[in-house]
Order: structure tokens, then sequence, then C-alpha cells
């Protein structure tokens, strides 16, 4: 009984680690440049040598968003290709206040938010080059 | 002859003597017993209550394990991105470069300037 009872135990606890792993196996895991396809690389041309450096979870968020990357004007994939390196060069607690702060104006009624954005540009937006646009899209 | 063999004697010949003062039923019993024992029959004792179901341990062990592996697997689940890829798509090609809403007074500015 105790000898039964110890095996089941010992079988159970390596099922427990074996899944745990290869959980935290998948979790980590994110390909590299090499394994993405092209219109992936394509969309993340701007990042082609940071991409192997990058976090596992920020590369699959990018995944994500290259899935959107196809659907953009030309115009909209100029401005998509100046700010992916900025962007994926800020430290996550800035993109996360980034998409705060975009989360926020687009709770404001529309013609408000042109005039919030055009107004930031004029003053604070024009104290520093950061802020530049890198092209009028949208 | 020494004094614990002396005793190994005395004690032997008094269970000897114990044992066939039991009764026949009482016998009975324990030869049961001893051969449920020996033959490994584990049947669970009579009842339906949970504390029956209970008293088998290895079940109890499958099931703590079991719900450390569930727990285990739940807290490593990635965090659920509160943000959508379209979102991030939208911040990347939006009017306003994704720096200006980092800046760390763009929510204060914007609470001010939202009230027009």
């Amino acid at each position: 009984m105790a000898r039964n009872t110890l095996n089941f135990l010992i079988g159970l606890l390596f099922l427990v680690f074996s899944t745990l792993t290869l959980a935290r196996g998948d979790a980590d895991r994110a390909p590299l440049w090499t394994e993405l396809s092209i219109p992936e690389r394509t969309a993340l041309t701007p990042i082609a040598y940071d991409w192997d450096h990058l976090p596992a979870q920020q590369r699959q968020n990018l995944l994500k968003i290259t899935k959107e990357f196809a659907k953009l004007t030309p115009t909209q994939q100029q401005i998509f290709y100046s700010r992916l390196q900025p962007w994926t060069r800020m430290t996550q607690a800035q993109r996360d206040a980034a998409r705060d702060n975009f989360k926020k104006l687009q709770e404001v009624p529309k013609p408000e938010q042109a005039q919030i954005k055009r107004l930031w540009t004029q003053t604070v937006g024009s104290e520093s080059a950061q802020f530049a646009q890198p092209a009028s899209g949208q | 002859m020494t004094q614990h063999d002396d005793f190994a004697r005395r004690l032997t010949a008094s269970l000897d003597q114990g044992l066939m003062e039991i009764d026949t039923s009482t016998s009975q019993r324990l030869a049961s017993m001893r051969r449920q024992a020996l033959g490994g029959d584990n049947r669970i004792p009579a009842g339906h209550s949970v504390l029956a179901w209970a008293s088998r341990p290895a079940w109890i062990a499958g099931f703590l394990v079991l719900a450390l592996l569930l727990a285990g697997w739940w807290f490593m689940q990635p965090a659920p991105t509160p943000y959508s890829a379209e979102t991030d798509i939208l911040l990347l090609t939006g009017e306003l470069p994704p720096a200006a809403y980092a800046d760390n007074t763009f929510s204060q500015w914007l609470e001010t300037h939202s009230t027009f």
C-alpha cells in the first residue's frame, strides 16, 4: 500500500514538473528573425537587427501587430516604419503609459481630440524634437 | 542460561498460555484479519461518507497534486495583454507619435485641455 502510494506520488510529481516545464517553454518561445514569414519580416523590417534581442513577450505582441500591417495604407505603413524602432526601444512602462494616454484620448469626443492633438503639437510637441511628426498620416 | 534467556522463555510461555485461552470466535476473527493483512486486501471500510473515501491517502495526495498542477499552470499563464494589437497599430500610425503619449505630462495636460 505504502509503496503503491509512493509510486503514485512520484509519477504525479513527474507529470506536474514535466507539464510546468513544457508550459514555461511555450511561454518563453518566440520565433527568431530567420523563422519569420515574409509578410512578418516585411512589417518588421525596421527592427530586423533588434528582433532576436527583444524579450519573447514583446516579440509575441509585435507579431500580432504585423497581422494588421497589410491593411494599412502606404502612408500609414511609412509612419509605422518610422515609429517602430523607437517604440521597441521604449521601456515597458513607457509603452503602457502611451497606451493608457492613447485610450484616454480616444474617450474624448472627436472634435476635441483633434484640437488637443493640434495644441499638443503646437505647444509641448514643438519644444522637443522627439515629438516631430514623421509624416502627415490619417 | 542468562537472565535474558530466562525472561524470553517466561514471556513466550505466558503468551502461549494466553493464546490457548482465547475463545474460538476471537481466534477466527484474528485469523481472518491476519489473512486480510497478508493478502493485501485493501477494501475501504464500509460506509458511504466522505471520510470513508478520504481514508485512502493516495486519492488525497493525487487530488492535491492535481490541484497544484492546475494552480501552477494558471499562474504560469502570461498575464493577458490589456491592449489589443489594434490599439498598438492605431498608436503607431496615429497623428501623434507614441513618444508624445508616453510623456509624463501628457495625461495631466489632457485633463487640463479636454474641458473645452
